[in-house]
């Protein structure tokens, strides 16, 4: 076995704080980032989970969050380009919601075709809930949601001071910074405020192209639209933009840089400590296969080698724990999202953490005079 | 044992050592020259701070000198680079310290095996080595053993089995029996000796221990960096003078090294 191994298996007590440093800076750097992409990415849940591939937007919308109303009848103009199948409409609009025990709550109103096979239908109301909405004034909730609007199924409550009924709970539609309450197109326009008049405003145009790629129609349809008045997405390209700007011009995403980076300092100092120790406790060792005449480069490899193990044992532990996290979130309801790019990136970060500690806690093999083991 | 200066395997002249600099310089090494041959055992006494350790740093190529000259096995030692020293000193020279100096980690056999391993020797040849150095400091049945598990006498021997396999021809050991109890100086001396003798290699020990002096063929003493006593040892009677030439053989117990340059009280 090699030295560094046997050392490893000999004290591993001595190396496990720098293997715990190294796991814990790279776990509390994927749940961070974990949650951020699962925060954020509940901001897309309704651009996501629908069956549209082409969104049209206000121009100067980045985030699904921030569109402004947009004439409705763009969707004749989407159904001239012969790749189009279908288009609809798709309100979102601010809301008051009134329970009724006069809670208030601050909701996003959501109109949409009361249709199982709709574009904009999310996915999880497919079944039964949006052909539902199609009674008038009727509402759909998500079963997250309903505590915080007190109200359940079968229960009455307003929006905008006009009378609805939830007609049924929904799974997995929350969203971050919005609530939302499904409606039809129609009874959405009659609740929002103030009433939308006629069917000329809403804040997306849907459309979903026949082709596996959306994004030559997109081009056709983007020229034909004159880009200054509105914008047209494909549904990837919307979500990925709406949660890119989310994590960078929000100044979470900053929060989250500084405090991974922190948690990579601290590992890199506990684990270079570390490294620095067990060399510090085999000095004389060193300094003999010094006098020996063994390059000082050999025994850094030794160390460098350690450190890689530390790094991998790590980044082992990291993925195991994060596995964990993400399962435990899951049963939980907390949006974290585990990607494999994150993972990697952290094996990664953990292995370069360790080599660079390994690196720090060399000089004192270079230090080394092996003359000083003569006294 | 040619006295012959054209055959010693090391020759000092005029080693000059102290430290700090300017006032505040502490003069170790005053002048001093020596010659070391091989298949002898020289012991190193003197003084607590008389400088043994600085001069056999300097003569085992850790420790350059202010001023003067070491030659070993030919080799001008002070006008090598210093890559150059590190080769060859992993080529020619073995190094017994008091402490042992060994991996808590490995097993007697790693230990030994180790130097073998950083000079890019293949592992099994390594083992092998290993076994036969282990079996000639007599730690057979002992090498899968940790040093925790080791008693002092045997990591000694761990540590110079651990010297020997690179077969080395100069062995320098300071105070190697310091830690250890009278039974395994003796022990541990003996295997020195016997190393000298059988591998022709120059040893240079440094002790306090005035009851190893009958294991050794030249006693040099050091008082205040200079040579005060140079003696070649009564032979003793049997063979194992194998080897040994016959000037040290015929050498009176206590006479003064014909070769030597130093101080003479
Ligand atoms: N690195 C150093 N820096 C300063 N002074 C030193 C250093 N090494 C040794 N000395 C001094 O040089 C003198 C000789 O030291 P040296 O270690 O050679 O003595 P020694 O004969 O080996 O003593 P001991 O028997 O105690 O080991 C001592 O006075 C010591 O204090
Ligand atoms: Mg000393």
């Amino acid at each position: 076995m090699s030295l560094a191994r046997a050392t490893l298996l000999h004290e591993w007590r001595r190396f496990l704080p720098g293997l715990l440093s190294v796991a814990f800076a790279g776990v509390l750097m994927l749940v961070q980032l974990g949650l951020l992409l699962g925060m954020f990415g509940t901001v897309t849940v309704l651009v996501d989970r629908s069956d549209a591939n082409l969104w049209v937007t206000s121009p100067e919308t980045e985030s699904f969050d921030q569109s402004r109303d947009i004439p409705a009848n763009l969707g004749a103009l989407l159904r001239l380009h012969p790749a189009v199948a279908r288009s609809e409409t798709l309100l979102v609009h601010d809301a008051d919601w009134r329970s009724g025990d006069d809670t208030r709550v601050a909701v996003t109103l959501v109109g949409l075709t009361p249709a199982a096979d709709a574009l904009a239908c999310p996915q999880p109301m497919r079944a039964a809930l949006c052909a539902k909405l199609a009674e008038p004034s009727a509402v759909v909730i998500d079963r997250g949601e309903a505590d915080k609007l007190h109200t359940g199924v079968g229960r009455l409550g307003e929006v905008n001071g006009h009378r609805v009924r939830v007609v049924g709970l929904s799974e997995g539609l929350r969203s971050i910074g919005n609530t939302y309450v499904f409606a039809s197109s129609q009874t959405a326009r009659y609740l929002s405020e103030p009433p939308a008049t006629g069917e000329d405003l809403t804040t997306f145009v849907l459309a979903k192209a026949r082709s596996d790629a959306p994004e030559a129609v997109r081009d056709d349809l983007q020229a034909l639209l004159h880009r200054p008045a509105y914008r047209i997405w494909t549904d990837r390209e919307f979500s990925y933009n709406s949660q890119r700007w989310w994590l960078t011009e929000s100044g979470v995403g900053a929060g989250f840089l500084f405090s991974s980076l922190l948690g990579l300092i601290i590992g890199t100092v506990i684990t270079s400590q570390t490294l620095r120790g067990v060399i510090l406790s085999t000095l004389r060792e060193y300094a003999t296969f010094r006098a020996i005449g063994v390059p000082a480069a050999k025994l850094s490899a030794v160390v460098l080698e350690q450190s890689l193990w530390i790094g991998a044992l790590g980044a082992l532990l990291t993925v195991l724990v994060s596995v964990l996290a993400n399962a435990l979130a899951q049963a939980l309801y907390v949006p974290l999202v585990l990607t494999w790019w994150a993972v990697l990136a952290a094996v990664l970060i953990g292995l370069i953490t360790a080599v660079i500690s390994g690196l720090l806690a060399l000089r004192e093999l270079y230090r080394l005079q092996p003359a000083e083991l003569l006294r | 044992m040619s006295r012959d200066p054209s055959t010693a395997s090391i020759s000092a002249t005029g080693l000059v050592h102290g430290y700090g600099k300017g006032a505040a310089r502490t003069p170790v090494l005053h002048q001093l020259s020596l010659q070391f041959w091989p298949g002898e055992l020289t012991l190193m006494m003197g003084a607590s701070g008389s400088g043994k350790s600085t001069l056999l740093a300097i003569l085992s190529g850790l420790l350059r000198p202010e001023s003067g000259a070491v030659r070993v096995l030919d080799t001008p030692l002070w006008n090598l680079g210093a890559r150059e020293l590190e080769r060859f000193r992993f080529r020619h020279c073995g190094y017994v310290f008091q402490n042992f100096n060994l991996f808590p980690a490995l097993t007697a056999i790693e230990q030994v095996a180790l130097p073998l391993d950083f000079g890019g020797v293949h592992k099994t040849q390594a083992r092998q080595r290993a076994v036969i150095a282990l079996e000639e400091v007599g730690l057979g049945t002992r090498m899968n053993l940790r040093p925790a598990q080791l008693s002092g006498g045997e990591k000694q021997r761990v540590a110079i089995a651990r010297a020997l396999i690179g077969s080395p021809q100069i062995l320098f050991a300071d105070e190697p029996t310091s830690a250890l109890d009278s039974a395994n100086s003796e022990i541990v001396i003996a295997l020195l000796q016997k190393i000298a003798r059988t591998h022709g290699a120059t040893v240079i020990t440094v002790t306090h221990d005035p009851r190893l002096t009958r294991h050794a063929e030249r006693i040099i003493r050091l008082q205040d960096g200079m040579v005060i006593e140079d003696t070649l040892e009564a032979p003793r009677p049997g063979p194992l003078l194998a080897g040994a030439a016959p000037a040290a053989g015929h050498a009176p117990p206590a006479q003064p090294h014909p070769n030597s340059t130093g101080d003479f009280l």
